[in-house]
């Protein structure tokens, strides 16, 4: 995936997102507000019925999102994406595409049964409507993100990170859904085992690959296509199709009965076969997505290095902006020396970071940008010479937006100003702090890393062997060693399996089989 | 680089008219599957006459049809086991599960899931129905402005059972579609319900 256009910036001058004129908001609101009120009255009726359950799912399902975002947002670390826009993506994940799928899934089921049989609806009805039917509305919630604010869809990671909202909106609300479903269904009245199995079964279980993963690769392929416009059409629209398609497909085996009986070895084979079913087109989505993370994040070290014989940025630090593991290795080297001290460095080398990146973004977006810069570095302007002359560009912008390019190309030029003058403070701070150049340690990883993947791997097939993966990848990621992204996955997997057994366990020695 | 902006090549969204279009193109996508299908799925039919025929409700539970039965096989089995028939006009929704508590708990279940509902009210005190294998439920009678019915349940042998019967009308079921409901649940069986 490399190439010339697979990033294109936001141009100068582009309008905000959220423009009354534009008629992809007037669709959304079209669809939003009564799939909302249908949704609202469903779950006041289920506050209303089980208020005990449905305040514990509703809790429960909300602290569900919250690692999903802050993971979501750490993979959107380059270009980061406008919460607004992020919101409008989860809600119509969450409130359009959940209300259509109910409507049609149902008639999908209902159309199986006529045309095929009630017998095959009632086994395989599962797998074939709510996939096809969920998935296409999910994907549309993209497109439409594509034409509310197509300048903010910069790289196929934007479109992975939508999609991955939109998914996780969905998964949200269906999961609260079937967890007051199964209150309902156990009759037992308002209780709270019900909830708490739904949420160890769709949220510990199945939560990593579920809805959230399916919806980032039809995103990240609907932005690929979006970006790539010098590509032929006929490569773009496949792209499209052959994602959603591969989206279809996984939500077709994940709901389909296949394996459901886990192998006739009870709960502990029902457990691993979510995994089968899961595992892999989590890791493909994976794979995909730190294809176009290195891609993007190729394209904006390019915009950085032309400033590498500035003290903006040493060569040494350009590698840093490649990866959260290599941002990471940076400050925990800085964090070397322990205490204040230490944690200061940390954080200075965490804000040029942050600073660094916000110049390549602005590089990107303003052709006039190493001019700008060149000047700023040779004659930096106080910082409060600067923050006046924004408020008074802003002031003047708001009054008159649409006849002041001129004062517009001012304000973006202070933008970069005061981004460099920032750059140099932190820089001074470092320096002061005695760790000027703010680079990753020269030792990438650990030699234990691959036996911490070789027993995450072994939990999934033996029990008890995942809490050996967790000690292992801690120990290789231990002192100043950045936490390889190999030995987070070594955790991950570990914990899962731990947490999957564990689970298997118990419901086989409760008799739930 | 070229133009990084790369404005040679427009894209449909581009222009207000591409992302009308565009955007129509989403609405009529939605609209499609949430009211199309639907509508596809009504206008073909999928009415099956039961009349006389042993109902399966799962979970080796069943009763016999009474005269007048339809299923609307495109409906069934939504929520899990959930079995709907049309008796004369009068909705019966059935289901069967493993269920561990009393009779007196599934119906406490349902008189609160009932009385959520907006406008229904449960009317007078439950009172027994018995099978003709001799099998006890209890039943509750319940009204709203706009229909009228009652529940049944059973728990036997580890398995209890809901019919809930509806009338689509105010004035509630005819005597006929009562009688012939109250043969028919009478019939309810219980086999193979434990392993």
């Amino acid at each position: 995936m490399t190439g010339e256009h697979y990033v294109r910036p936001t141009p100068p001058g582009s309008r905000r997102w959220f423009d009354v004129r534009n008629p992809a908001l007037w669709v959304f609101a079209i669809l939003a507000l009564p799939a909302l009120w249908v949704l609202g009255k469903a779950v006041r009726n289920c506050f209303i019925t089980y208020p005990l359950a449905s305040t514990v799912a509703a809790v429960g399902f909300t602290l569900f999102t919250v690692p999903f975002v802050i993971v979501l947002r750490r993979l959107d670390y380059l270009e980061r994406e406008p919460p607004g826009l992020v919101a409008l993506a989860f809600t119509w994940g969450g409130v359009v595409a959940y209300m259509g799928a109910v409507y049609g899934g149902r008639a999908a089921h209902g159309l199986l049964a006529k045309l095929v049989s009630p017998e095959f609806a009632g086994t395989w009805s599962a797998a074939i409507g709510p996939p096809i039917v969920e998935e296409i509305l999910k994907a549309l919630g993209v497109v439409l993100v594509v034409l509310l604010a197509r300048e903010q869809v910069n790289s196929t990671v934007d479109g992975f990170v939508y999609g991955a909202f939109i998914g996780l909106g969905f998964q949200v609300v269906e999961d609260f859904g079937y967890a007051v479903t199964a209150t309902a269904w156990d009759r037992g009245g308002d209780q709270v085992g019900p909830v708490v199995s739904t949420f160890i079964v769709r949220g510990f279980l199945s939560g990593l690959w579920s809805h959230t993963v399916f919806t980032a690769l039809a995103g990240g392929a609907i932005a690929y296509a979006t970006v790539n416009r010098g590509l032929p059409m006929r490569r773009r629209v496949g792209v499209v199709a052959g994602a959603v398609g591969v989206a279809i497909l996984a939500h077709a085996l994940w709901n389909s009965p296949l394996l459901r009986d886990g192998f006739g070895f009870g709960g502990i084979g029902i457990v691993a076969a979510l995994f089968i079913k899961g595992l892999p087109v989590f890791l493909l989505v994976w794979y995909l997505f730190s294809l176009a993370y290195r891609t993007e994040a190729s394209f904006y070290r390019d915009q950085l290095k032309q400033y590498d014989d500035t003290p903006l940025v040493h060569p040494e630090e350009l590698d840093a902006l490649l990866s959260y593991r290599e941002r990471e290795s940076a400050r925990r080297l800085a964090q070397a020396p322990k205490g204040r001290r230490g944690a200061r460095a940390a954080r200075s080398v965490r804000r040029l970071q942050h600073l660094q990146t916000r110049l390549a973004v602005l590089s990107s977006r303003y052709p006039e940008a190493p001019e700008w810069v060149r000047s700023t570095v040779e004659k930096p302007p106080t910082r409060q010479w600067l923050a006046e002359e924004r408020k008074r560009l802003g002031n003047v912008l708001r009054a008159r937006e649409s006849t002041a390019p001129d004062r517009r190309d001012l304000l973006h030029r202070n933008t970069v100003r005061k981004c460099v003058v920032d750059i140099l403070a932190a820089r001074a701070q470092l320096e002061h702090l005695g760790h000027p150049v703010a680079a990753p340690t020269p030792q990438k990883s650990s030699p234990m890393i691959p036996y911490a993947l070789g027993l995450a791997g072994l939990g999934v097939l033996i029990p008890g062997v995942g809490v050996f993966a967790i000690v292992t990848a801690l120990l290789a990621t231990r002192g100043n060693l950045p936490s390889n992204g190999l030995a987070i996955a070594a955790m991950a997997l570990g914990t899962l399996t731990t947490v999957g057994w564990g689970i298997a366990f118990f419901l086989t020695q409760s008799g739930a089989g | 680089m070229g133009d990084r902006f790369d404005r040679s090549r427009p894209l449909f969204t581009d222009t207000f008219t591409g992302r009308f279009l565009g955007s129509l193109a989403v609405l009529g996508a939605v609209l499609a599957i949430v009211a199309g299908l639907p509508l596809l799925n009504s206008m073909i039919p999928g009415i099956v006459d039961l009349s006389g025929n042993r109902i399966d409700l799962g979970h080796g539970v069943s009763f016999v049809a009474p005269e007048g039965t339809t299923r609307d096989v495109g409906r069934d089995r939504l929520l899990g086991g959930k079995t709907e028939l049309n008796v004369n006009g009068a909705i019966v929704a059935a289901t069967a599960r493993p269920y561990d508590d009393t009779d007196a708990a599934l119906a406490g279940a349902i008189d609160g899931e009932l009385k959520a509902q907006p406008g229904i009210q449960l009317a007078g005190e439950e009172t027994v129905f018995t099978t003709r294998d001799g099998v006890v439920g209890l039943r509750h009678v319940f009204r709203s402005p706009s229909s009228e019915g009652y529940f049944i349940v059973f728990v036997h042998e580890g398995v209890g059972v809901d019919v809930i019967v509806s009338s689509s009308t105010r004035r509630g079921l005819d005597e006929v579609t009562y009688d012939r409901l109250e043969d028919a649940l009478a019939t309810m069986r219980f086999e193979g319900s434990r392993p």
